[in-house]
């Protein structure tokens, strides 16, 4: 719990300095003291109340929607007043050991959802460290906050390529999936139940006779679906245009209900209609960073794949 | 500045204009402007948009300013405090004018209490107190809408009854803890201050002589309950008997002493009074007829040396007077010598009572004598206070409009306090201007000196207050605690007119007004409030142990403290209760209370609703109401929680 005076609390303890001297300067008389008192009295009963105004109150995120790079976003927080009522509660996270501000709650009594507005964050999967709840009340001479830990993690996908030929490319790629045909894909083959597979791919009769779960792997249909392979050997600014447009290319995808396959070092990620995970393919692309000239290759991809980074190498490029 | 502060700024400025209101150091003409001001500050601070406006009243204010401050530092010092606090409400009155919504309303706050404090020093009376506490109670709850306005600059009005209600226990608590502090912390009552000296006004007055009245001693005053008199009147009527019993008369003020009347030899005496003269039955007689009843007074402190009797005596008679010689002085009081081997231990008379005493017309020798003023100059506060007061009434007001307009002034304006206690004035001066309190010779001796500055010739009586009645002996009681001093003026004619400037109700312990319920109250929370202004170390001693007995004495009334438990535990669950119920069913509640309508058992808000439109005689604003608690109700209890109001 962090306490400290604001502007007006300053200003009170000097003038309560003053009279303090005016009081020790002048023969006693026990109406100065008993304002003397009062003054005392009110500033520390206020910095008391002030303390009992924020200890009891609890906040936890509820829930965190993804958001491009940039964009505000609303999270739900779940806000616990405890018994009697909160005034004047400023909320705000501490996101990578930067604040963010979250809200003003005027007044909160039990326990309450909140729906707050969060203002936009750089590309990333930011940890929040705590959640700060500060307020003033009753009386603004001290300004207390108390720091909360919660557990939420932030996941702020890649924006819009920015770039004309970035932003001409992912325009391509959704034009892409808005021209394909059917977004059914045939079955390739069978494999066990991963997490985040739909329920409706689960094959019943091979999964009885294996004793196991087993789902339907599904192949990419021609022209149904897109496949990116996205090589990270490259500078930042490149890297960063790319998941731009890989990242319209997984929204596209998803607008569309046609698959994506997302292939680059280490990762093969898959999006289908029906897939529980269809956040898991943002989230990697939020947190993906570049990789040295050393790296191995990405993964090959099927012919008519889209290769990311486009175009020829900049200069500063590791590759 | 928050806009929803306003009314609330508006109350602390018309209050600090109370404060300044009951010091009576600014007269309320000089008030009436800034009253006015204050009261439409609503309107008039819409005009601050207009730049000529503000040029024309930012200019006023300052030359308003600038008069003030010559005024305060060419004049007296009782106009210097004046000044000051017409500057410091200008200041509040100014800043409520005109405070922007960019602005901060620090300087209000701060200057509010400031007012407060100051007068604190000058009006330390019960309407003081009492403006203290609705000053508290705004203080509190704008000091709290502050703190939540500067993120919400327009509160919702649920919100803001929700602090108001917020403020009142915090208030309460911020008293309570107050006065926990006020009395348990320890401290010197007697403390002079490092500027004590320096600080006090000038000591312009010194000790004088012997058989004196020296207003400059701040000696603690024992109050002895030691029988003086007794007074038995013929009828049984404690009504019947004049309340001031004279002793001795004073008329030579040197600035701190009072010197008797007959202080001179016995030939050079004043003509002053209707003499007495005794006649052949050895009673004593003056001029005026006898009128009155017949007072039967046994004199047990023979030490006094006076036969004690009211100003309308007309005929003393002795009961038991051997060894007694008489001699009756200039002002109208037989005094006594006792023989050495006279066997007596109380002296009994019959005092007969008459109209108004025999007007003596003055010489111009006594008159002057009468008018005298201390050699060595007063303190300019008094001359300044004998100007304003004369000033306040017409040019041909006679004497006694002059003498009883100084008296009401004085007794309604200053304090009572026994000497020897904190905050007693150290000198005439610091009594007269506010800043100390002052015992009956304080009073006394400031009305006769601002009544011999304003041409009415006066002397200062010294004797005994009788008020305590005594219902099984049928007497009145005079014990030497009730000796007083107070004024005697004399008018053209030659007749005299008592005038006791001692508040009535510090003075008459037992004859207060308490036949009212406002009396009684009113009673109370004076002598809470004097316990307040004068405690000392005794008094927080006695609190101390009071609370130290604290559990005994609850322990020594279980079935009272129960109840009292009891009580208090069934107040703490409707507050709880009260406290859970959502607003919005406690606002629907109130808005059905207003159609006249109750909600029976398993109407839904909507039918109640519907109930109500039937009905004829439900006013249709009270309707309206009902219709938007309802929209709220719902709204607030079934609305997904992001679209909530």
């Amino acid at each position: 719990m962090r306490i400290r005076p604001t502007e007006l609390g300053l200003k009170g303890l000097m003038l309560l300095a003053a009279l303090e001297v005016a009081f020790l300067a002048a023969s006693y008389s026990n109406l100065f003291f008993l304002l003397i008192a009062f003054c005392c009295v009110l500033g520390g009963l206020g910095l008391l109340w002030a303390i009992g105004n924020v200890r009891p109150v609890r906040v936890q995120i509820a829930a965190v929607p993804l958001a491009a790079a940039d964009a505000p976003r609303t999270l739900q927080l779940v806000l616990q007043a405890g018994r009697g009522t909160r005034f004047d509660l400023d909320l705000e996270i501490v996101v990578q050991g930067i604040a963010v501000e979250l809200g003003h709650v005027p007044l909160a009594a039990g326990t309450s959802t909140l729906s707050v507005q969060l203002r936009g964050l750089p590309r990333g999967v930011q940890r929040v460290q705590h959640l700060g709840v500060t307020s003033r009340f009753p009386f603004g001479f001290f300004r207390v906050r108390r720091d909360l830990l919660v557990d939420a993690e932030i996941v702020t996908h890649p924006g819009p390529a920015r770039a004309p030929g970035g932003a001409r490319q992912a325009m391509a790629l959704a034009a892409r999936f808005a021209a394909t045909g059917s977004s059914t894909s045939s079955v390739a083959g069978l494999r066990p139940f991963r997490s985040g597979d739909s329920t409706s791919d689960v094959h019943w009769k091979a999964s009885a006779r294996r004793g196991a779960p087993i789902v339907k792997e599904r192949e990419l249909e021609r022209g149904g679906g897109l496949e990116i392979v996205l090589d990270r050997r490259c500078s930042t600014a490149r890297l960063e245009e790319a998941l731009s447009i890989a990242a319209s290319a997984v929204l596209a995808a998803r607008e569309s209900e046609r698959p994506l396959r997302l292939l680059s070092q280490d990762s093969v990620l898959e999006w289908s209609r029906g897939r529980r995970d269809d956040q898991a393919m943002l989230r990697w692309l939020a947190a993906a960073s570049t990789l040295p000239a050393s790296a191995p290759n990405p993964p090959a991809g099927a012919a008519g794949c889209v290769h990311l980074p486009g175009g020829p190498p900049a200069e500063g490029d590791d590759a | 500045m928050p806009e929803c502060l306003f009314p609330l700024l508006f109350v602390l400025t018309l209050l600090d204009l109370g404060f300044v209101e009951a010091t009576a150091v600014v007269s309320g003409s000089e008030l009436v402007p800034l009253w006015l001001l204050a009261a439409a500050s609503p309107w008039l601070r819409r005009l601050q948009r207009y730049w000529l406006y503000r040029c024309f009243w930012n200019l006023g204010v300052l030359v308003v300013f600038a008069l003030l401050v010559r005024h305060a530092t060419t004049t007296g010092l009782l106009h210097m405090l004046e000044d000051g606090l017409l500057l410091a409400v200008l200041c509040q009155v100014h800043l409520l004018n005109n405070i922007g919504e960019r602005q901060r309303p620090d300087l209000i706050f701060f200057n509010s209490f400031l007012v407060a404090f100051v007068t604190s020093f000058f009006a330390a009376d019960l309407v003081w107190s009492l403006l203290f506490v609705a000053h508290s109670f705004v203080l509190v709850p704008t000091l709290q809408v502050y703190a939540l306005a500067r993120r919400e600059p327009q509160l919702a009005r649920d919100l803001l009854r929700a602090v108001l209600r917020d403020s009142v226990p915090r208030t309460v608590a911020v008293g309570c803890v107050t006065a926990l502090v006020f009395v348990v912390w320890p401290r010197d009552f007697h403390r002079d201050g490092w500027l004590g000296e320096a600080m006090a006004l000038g000591r312009d007055f010194e000790a004088g002589l012997a058989e004196q009245i020296r207003i400059d001693h701040e000696q603690p005053t024992l109050l002895s309950d030691a029988l003086v008199m007794q007074i038995r009147p013929a009828s049984g009527r404690a009504e019947q008997v004049p309340s001031h019993w004279r002793a001795t008369a004073f008329s030579i003020f040197d600035g701190a002493t009072w010197l008797p009347q007959d202080s001179g030899s016995f030939g050079s005496r004043l003509s002053t009074d209707d003499p007495w003269r005794g006649r052949r039955d050895g009673s004593w007689q003056r001029t005026a007829a006898p009128a009155g009843g017949v007072l039967q007074v046994r004199l047990h402190d023979l030490d006094t040396k006076r036969l004690l009797c009211p100003l309308q005596s007309t005929v003393i008679r002795l009961g038991n007077g051997e060894g007694l010689l008489l001699d009756a002085k200039s002002y109208g009081v037989l005094a006594f010598l006792r023989l050495e081997d006279a066997p007596l231990s109380w002296i009994d008379y019959t005092v007969a009572l008459g109209g108004p005493p025999a007007p003596v017309p003055p010489s111009p020798g006594a008159r002057a004598h009468l008018l005298s003023l201390p050699g060595n100059g007063l303190p300019g506060v008094v001359q300044d206070l004998a100007a304003r007061l004369r000033a306040q009434l017409p040019a041909d007001a006679d004497a006694e409009r002059i003498a009883r307009a100084s008296c009401d002034w004085l007794r309604e304006h200053r304090r009572y306090q026994l000497p020897g206690g904190p905050g007693f004035a150290r000198n005439i001066g610091e009594f007269l201007l506010g800043s100390g309190a002052g015992h009956c010779e304080y009073f006394a001796t400031a009305l006769a000196l601002l009544l011999r500055l304003q041409d009415v010739p006066c002397r200062l009586v010294g004797g005994y207050l009788a008020h305590e009645w005594d219902a099984q002996s049928g007497a009145l009681v005079v014990r030497a605690r009730d000796a007083h001093a107070w004024v005697e003026a004399m008018l053209p004619d030659g007749v005299w007119i008592t005038l006791d400037a001692t508040p009535p109700s510090d003075v008459f312990g037992n004859r207060r007004d308490e036949s009212s319920w406002w009396g009684s109250v009113r009673t109370n929370l004076e002598s809470l409030w004097s316990d307040v202004v004068m405690f000392d170390g005794k008094k927080r001693l006695r609190w101390l142990q009071a609370l130290g007995d604290l559990p005994e004495a609850l322990a020594a009334r279980p079935f009272g403290v129960l109840m009292g438990l009891g009580g208090a535990i069934g107040v703490l669950c409707l507050w709880r209760r009260r406290r859970q119920s959502l607003p919005a069913i406690v606002e629907l509640q109130r808005a059905v209370r207003a159609t006249g309508l109750a909600l029976q058992r398993g109407e839904t808000p909507r039918e109640l609703l519907a109930r109500a439109a039937a009905a004829a005689d439900v006013d249709p604003r009270r309707l309206q109401g009902l219709r938007e608690a309802a929209q709220r109700h719902e709204a607030r209890r079934y609305a997904p929680p992001a679209a909530r109001p």
